[in-house]
């Protein structure tokens, strides 16, 4: 999938806004949101939230894991464990970058946050390509990856999986080979067995 | 995301939920690389609502609050049908200019079936005018060579849900991640992915490997062959002629592979290492499923 894909997706998340106007409950497809009263924080779809934002028409409230603090505390266990840690939200890198670009002002410390945001990211990722080669390696077919997002997913999809098949075919074909071979040094140590128990060396 | 991929048959209350189911095969659709089944029921409860929403929108005012917001919900579920027909008929052209194979019928939409009608006929028909009506009528005959359908995959899939007793043709598991809820895992499976067999892509079926005990003797010597080659070459015979299955392999010892004619130290030593490992992770597997059964226990009704 494209990255604006993911990106797509992560606007379905439901954001708290505090609205700047008042109106009644709005029936959408996807929902009933509302009613809307100034002041009053009401939570929307996050693509809905942009579009008010865009107008002016409300403050976007950053969900509870976008503070400093809650970051810091985040990247420090992604830090100190060796394997993927949950993380709050499963869009928080698409989440972040949304927020970043269109409501900057009503994040406090927007620059940290960012900062912080793209450290996780770093180090998870990093996490993957060292996981992903560890498993390139060790010849398994099926791996248990817990707790990577969709965009992380999504960013190792194409060439890991693309790889994968590539590996596992010229892997086949040399194995077929080499399995006519062995039952033939089978059979012959087997008939070598018959006379002399000692091993082959 | 709730799980709702298995109980189809149930009445969808709201168009919200039409939205999220479809939002759901969407995302499977453009990640699965085989055709899933065609999902007529959501796409068109998701058209009638947007034809719906459009006639509203007609009568509001462009200044209304709602306008730009209804307008731009329309957009994006547009979007997400248009991608989603997309990204099916970009399949669908794989296979093209010729016929699905029989099974896939079910896959198709009626839509689909008559595009792959015309493109077939199209083709015969321009391959006939162009050179096949200039032939000797024998050989006025066209046949395409067969296509074999590349079903070797490697998927990530979702667990929705616990799925016990499903296997996955590998025989061995590794952990990216040893923190695990077995409701949440995201799985890299390499398999024969059939495309009606697997619902959602993201969404396959949680796997369980064989447990070791239960290995035949076949399954010891594809062991063997794999994580000691060298060995496997020189003491296959052995193996077979002792008929070790899983059982008697994790209760082997240094005697007893003396005992089989591994009479070398070295290899003898190797060998009793690798049956050490296979014994630990078999343990570690078993120690996670009984953690699992446990946890499932303790919250039986979650999901």
């Amino acid at each position: 999938m494209e990255t604006q894909e993911v990106e797509f997706i992560a606007e379905n998340t439901l954001i708290e806004i505090v609205p700047k106007f008042n109106h009644a409950v709005i029936h959408l497809i996807t929902g009933d949101f509302g009613p809307f009263i100034a002041g009053m924080p009401v939570s929307v779809p996050l693509w809905a939230a942009l579009n008010f934002r865009q107008r002016q028409k409300c403050r976007i409230l950053p969900p509870a894991w976008m503070t400093v603090e809650e970051l810091e505390k985040i990247k420090q266990e992604e830090k100190d464990s060796q394997v993927f840690t949950r993380i709050p939200s499963e869009h928080y890198r698409e989440i972040t970058q949304l927020l970043l670009e269109n409501a900057t002002p009503d994040i406090p410390r927007a620059d940290e946050v960012h900062t912080l945001v793209k450290d996780i990211w770093d180090m998870r990722l990093a996490k993957l390509r060292s996981s992903t080669d560890v498993f390139i390696k060790s010849d398994e077919v099926h791996a248990q990856v817990d707790h990577l997002t969709m965009m992380e997913l999504n960013t190792v999809r194409p060439l890991l999986l693309t790889s994968l098949r590539f590996v596992s075919r010229l892997k086949k074909n040399p194995e077929e080979q080499n399995s006519t071979i062995n039952d033939s040094s089978t059979s012959f140590s087997v008939s070598m067995q018959v006379s002399d128990s000692e091993p082959m060396q | 995301m709730s799980d709702n991929s298995d109980n189809e048959v149930e009445e969808l209350s709201s168009a919200a939920q039409v939205a999220q189911r479809f939002q759901e095969w969407w995302i499977s659709e453009r990640n699965c690389p085989v055709l899933l089944p065609y999902q007529g029921e959501l796409v068109d409860c998701l058209l009638d609502q947007l034809d719906h929403m459009r006639q509203g929108l007609a009568q509001l005012k462009a200044s209304d609050l709602r306008a730009g917001l209804h307008r731009l919900e329309v957009e994006r579920i547009q979007y997400l049908i248009n991608d989603y027909l997309r990204s099916r008929l970009k399949k669908i052209h794989k296979f093209l200019p010729q016929r699905p194979a029989p099974d896939m019928n079910v896959l198709l939409s009626d839509q689909e079936r008559t595009f792959i009608d015309d493109v077939v006929n199209a083709t015969f028909k321009h391959f006939h005018a162009s050179a096949l009506s200039q032939m000797p009528t024998g050989m006025q005959q066209l046949s395409l060579p067969e296509r074999a359908e590349e079903r070797d995959h490697y998927v990530f899939c979702r667990v929705k849900k616990a799925a016990p007793g499903v296997m996955v043709d590998a025989d061995s598991i590794v952990d990216f991640d040893v923190a695990k809820s077995s409701q949440s895992a995201g799985h890299l499976l390499g398999s024969n992915t059939s495309s009606q067999a697997s619902t959602n892509d993201d969404e396959l079926r949680k796997k369980t490997p064989v447990p070791v005990v239960l290995w035949k003797n076949a399954d010891v010597m594809r062991w063997l062959k794999r994580c000691c080659a060298d060995q496997h070459t020189m003491y296959a015979h052995l193996f077979l002629e002792h008929d070790i299955t899983g059982r008697s392999l994790v209760r082997m010892n240094e005697c007893s592979l003396e005992k089989m004619g591994i009479t070398n130290p070295d290899h003898k030593s190797e060998l009793f290492r690798e049956i050490l490992k296979l014994k630990l992770k078999s343990d570690i597997l078993e120690i996670k499923d009984l953690e699992r059964a446990g946890a499932d226990q303790s919250r039986p009704s979650s999901n």
